[in-house]
């Protein structure tokens, strides 16, 4: 369970921030500024918080020196 | 993390058989400590101006790091939504019944081109009209 548990937030943000990111590129394009570019804003920062924390524990902490999946 | 070629951790070891695998593997890697710091400047930027020109450079920063995962995140999605028939390997008898039940799905494999052309322009709009 806490494997799905970091990986549905994972999946979340790995998908969602690009998608953010292309609407902050729309809302751009059309002159959205203000309260509709901050709230994006704030969303793409909640969403990198997440999948770089993750992703950090995934690549520097994860499985560090614990397990070998095939044998000598 | 061990198996038969050594650490995972050393993943320069993926360049001599999987050079798009090390392309990601190499930008994830410095993409994921800068994703904290571009956050943290994002909340920066919104309580304090001024910050707007470092915000923009870092959004382009990470904008080219995501493309090798965005890329890959697409080949993915295309692999599940063909039932493997693309991106996959399938042997031969298994992809033929499959493509005799469910259809060829070849235009899946433009999936992961689609997703780069708007990636593509949306960084170019990002660059030329988002004044932050």
């Amino acid at each position: 369970m806490k494997a799905s548990f970091f990986m549905f937030f994972n999946y979340l943000t790995m998908m969602g921030v690009p998608v953010l990111l292309v609407l902050l590129a729309v809302c751009a394009l059309f002159g959205v500024r203000g309260g509709v570019q901050a709230i994006l804003l704030v969303l793409i920062a909640a969403g990198a918080v997440v999948y770089g924390a993750i992703g950090i524990r995934e690549v520097f902490v994860h499985g560090k020196g614990k397990h070998e999946t095939a044998g000598r | 993390m061990k198996d038969l070629r050594g650490s995972q951790a050393r993943i320069f070891r993926l360049a001599r058989f999987h050079v798009e695998g090390f392309i990601h593997v190499l930008a994830y890697r410095i993409m994921v400590p800068l994703m904290v710091l571009w956050a943290l400047l994002i909340i920066a930027y919104l309580l304090a101006p001024g910050l707007g020109t470092a915000l923009k450079v870092a959004t382009a920063v990470i904008w080219v790091l995501w493309t090798p995962q965005l890329f890959e995140v697409a080949k993915g999605l295309a692999l599940a939504w063909s039932r493997g028939m693309v991106f996959g390997k399938l042997n031969e008898e298994f992809a033929h019944l499959y493509r005799k039940r469910y259809g060829a799905k070849a235009a899946f494999r433009a999936l992961p081109f689609l997703f780069l052309l708007v990636w593509a322009a949306g960084f170019i709009v990002m660059i030329t009209r988002w004044q932050p």
